[in-house]
């Protein structure tokens, strides 16, 4: 029997699922952090618990509260696990109505109840129990208190009975939902009440799907609106709410004792004053940016990867030699091994700390609740090139990597914002071309590594800001609104962050393994063979031969070598590669770096202008997956690489002909 | 009076959503703001930006052309 964790945004869902189930998901403290159900298996049994993304209601406006729905409506949610945030009972407590209206055995978890004490606020537990007629459980799912208790019930009661719940709606809407019903009988079709009800209710996924068995349905409804509005003036959803709120509100007085008026935690306001201030908001955010960086390249991550070069270039390059001199590889296998894996992953691998560094902080600035007020703060912005403040989430989770962040636009209603967030999303400047930054600003830019690192970030941004601007000149023009939920901020657990920067950044070491693995021997052989036989002098290689061909194109732009170029074609596996390629096709001698090498090949302006080429062209292959899976259109994934291309072409030009012109 | 009138720190009891976006209103109601509900307005935002709202302990942000739309009476 499959369970399924349903609740509003922002009441632990996802911490709960962690706790109860063995795996980890992903948590964050903004709506929207589980854009995609996910499945663990619940400890100590062999049930499934899913974890579906956050809504208020079963009636979705987005993309991901779809998800939500549609799990009852096929049936997956066999029984239901309804987290409701003990500190908002009241409008919790919503689509835990409407969840009972369902009929499938319930299971309430009231979490938060320390912020509800916090509150003054008292629940009788056992009334509440008694007056939904379900098992209520208490927990504080972000420190795992009551969540064994909740193991044991779900572990040793594998029945639950159905819940018999209804509420009457009024004569009016009782006999529109018996004549549906009737309707319905006659074709066979066995009518569920909470259908019926969410049809009324003007549900648009339900409405569709019954609209096309059922013609009929909507003449019914629109004369029960008729009549409603005649005889009490109401629409027919404002009636269905208001009985649903009557209801709770009369539980909740049955149940709830609130000593005091409820106001917003004195350290919420107090944070609010300042990150939402009207006039040093922005600058703050952009103030935390930079200090991120200035921990990630500066302080903390550049020492650490310098460590681990040097621990990989010394002893591990040092001990594979002599391996493979004590086993006799021949020749062609110890060249690909030092020369190609190990310079190659080695060198994408050495990026490793800062990588980390980086998704531990964006999991921190997510789960204090701060990207909440991110967006509310960028709205104003957004808006004025057509997007919402919504969408500036997906683009700072594309700072992670772009293909969470194409993912997570689906919080976003409105299916214009969604596709020109999806579109400029790879402008943000991930963490795998972090990397070739790393590797170039060391090389070139040694004494203003963070200044030249948050230049480009900035400079992703304004670009995806004007192309938006564009963009939405195309686009058909819809009604857009906006409306966020700002939660408590939170003091970040340092389990649960570790957790996250962890599950973020696996996916940079497991890359390491396959694509970048991949890319780089083959990057070798097309390096080693060439048309005169293997081992060729590099310049002679098969490599050098195809990439030379192209290499004109990018004179204009400063960098014409077919080194660069070369790493610029395999980049589109993942960017990383370009590092990889680069260490490869540059022969690093020994006792020399990468960094030490480069100043030969190019000179600071032509390595700026290749950095701010490898940010914008082309996103890379996975992202461009994800695209075409999000908009569901080839034309729009194949659209995406030739604009971007384009786009980072022209800038990149104009990026070089300006400095020349300054220095 | 209309909620885009009220200034910072002061509470608007709820009348009327007026010609608010219906799915905009939905989505109000279902985060528990409707008629009757006291609103405080805890700061707008520069530029013609949101205004962040606080209802029951509970705080939001809306878009300043919605706030034109909900109209109520001073608390």
């Amino acid at each position: 029997m499959d369970i399924a964790l349903f609740g509003n945004p922002n009441t632990g869902k996802t911490s709960l699922f962690n706790h109860i189930t063995g795996s980890y998901e992903y948590v964050g403290n903004w709506s929207g952090v589980t854009v995609e159900k996910k499945v663990g298996r619940i400890k100590q049994t062999n049930r499934s618990l899913i974890d579906l993304p956050g809504v208020y209601s079963l009636n979705p406006l987005s993309k991901d509260e779809r998800v939500a729905s549609l799990a009852l409506l096929e049936n997956e949610a066999e029984q239901i696990l309804n987290i409701v945030n003990a500190d908002q009972l009241e409008r919790s407590l919503y689509l835990t109505t409407e969840l009972m209206e369902t009929g499938r055995p319930l299971v309430v978890v009231l979490n938060m109840v320390d912020l509800a004490k916090r509150h003054r606020v008292t629940i009788n537990l056992e009334r509440l129990s008694n007056r939904l007629g379900v098992k209520v459980f208490t927990t504080v799912a972000r420190k795992g208190d009551g969540c064994q208790d909740l193991i044991d019930f779900l572990k040793n009661e594998p029945t639950n009975h159905p819940s018999s719940f209804s509420l009457n709606y009024g004569e009016v809407i009782e006999s529109a939902i018996r004549e549906m019903e009737s309707v319905m009988a006659q074709k066979g079709d066995t009518p569920r009440r909470w259908m019926l009800v969410q049809y009324l209710n003007d549900n648009g996924m339900i409405c569709d799907l019954l609209d096309e068995k059922f013609p009929e349905l909507r003449g019914i409804r629109q004369k029960a609106d008729e009549v409603l509005r005649e005889t009490t003036g109401k629409r027919i959803d404002d009636v269905i709410y208001e009985t649903k709120m009557a209801y709770i509100r009369d539980v909740i007085a049955d149940t709830c004792v609130l000593t005091k008026e409820k106001e917003v935690f004195k350290f919420t306001a107090f944070i609010d004053r300042i990150v939402t201030h009207r006039i040093l908001g922005i600058p703050i955010f952009l103030l935390l940016l930079f200090l991120v960086f200035q921990l990630t390249f500066d302080w903390l991550g550049t020492p650490m990867s310098d460590l681990l070069d040097q621990w990989l270039s010394g002893p591990v390059t040092d001990g594979i030699q002599k391996a493979l001199d004590a086993m006799g590889a021949v020749p062609l296998i110890k060249a690909v091994i030092l020369n190609g894996i190990i310079a190659g992953v080695g060198g994408v691998l050495v990026f490793v700390p800062q990588i980390f560094i980086l998704f531990f902080f964006i999991s921190l600035l997510e789960d204090s609740g701060y990207m909440a007020r991110v967006a509310v703060v960028m709205d104003r912005l957004m808006e004025f090139i057509g997007l919402n403040g919504k969408a500036f989430i997906p683009l700072v989770i594309g700072f992670g990597c772009n293909v969470p962040a194409v993912m997570a636009a689906r919080t976003i209603e409105q299916p214009k914002e969604r596709l020109l967030t999806i579109l400029i999303t790879p402008f943000m400047s991930c963490s795998a071309r972090l990397s070739v930054y790393a590797l170039f600003v060391a090389a070139f830019f040694e004494r203003h590594q963070a200044l030249i690192v948050l230049s480009l970030y900035v400079l992703g941004i304004v670009v995806a800001i004007l192309i938006a601007k564009l963009f939405s000149f195309f686009l058909k023009n819809e009604k857009s609104y906006f409306i966020m939920d700002l939660p408590p901020y939170n003091v970040p657990q340092l389990k649960s962050l570790l957790r996250s920067t962890w599950d973020k950044g696996k996916g940079f070491v497991r890359k390491a393994g396959t694509f970048i693995f991949g890319g780089t021997v083959f990057i070798w052989v097309l390096s080693y063979f060439g048309p005169s036989g293997m081992d060729v002098p590099i310049d002679k290689s098969f490599m050098a031969i195809v990439s030379s061909v192209f290499a004109p194109l990018f004179a204009p732009l400063g960098f014409a070598s077919w080194q660069a170029v070369s790493a610029l074609i395999t980049g589109f596996l993942a960017k990383e590669v370009v590092v990889s390629t680069m260490n490869v096709l540059y022969f690093v001698p020994k006792g020399v770096t990468l960094s030490g090498l480069l100043p030969h090949y190019f000179s600071p302006l032509a390595a700026y202008s290749f950095l701010v080429f490898v940010l914008l062209y082309t996103p890379c292959l996975s992202t461009v997956a994800a695209i075409k899976k999000e908009t569901g259109s080839s034309k729009i994934a194949l659209f995406s690489i030739a604009y971007s291309f384009i786009a980072a072409y022209i800038i990149a030009y104009v990026v070089y002909i300006l400095g020349r012109w300054i220095f | 009076m209309k909620l885009s009138e009220v200034k910072i720190n002061e509470k608007l009891r709820i009348e009327d959503f007026g010609d608010m976006d219906s799915q905009m209103r939905r989505r109000l109601k279902e985060m528990g703001v409707f008629e009757g509900k006291s609103v405080k307005v805890v700061r707008y935002c520069p530029l013609g930006g949101p205004c962040l709202l606080e209802c029951e302990g509970q705080l939001f942000g809306i878009r300043k052309k919605d706030t034109l739309c909900i109209k109520g009476e001073l608390v």
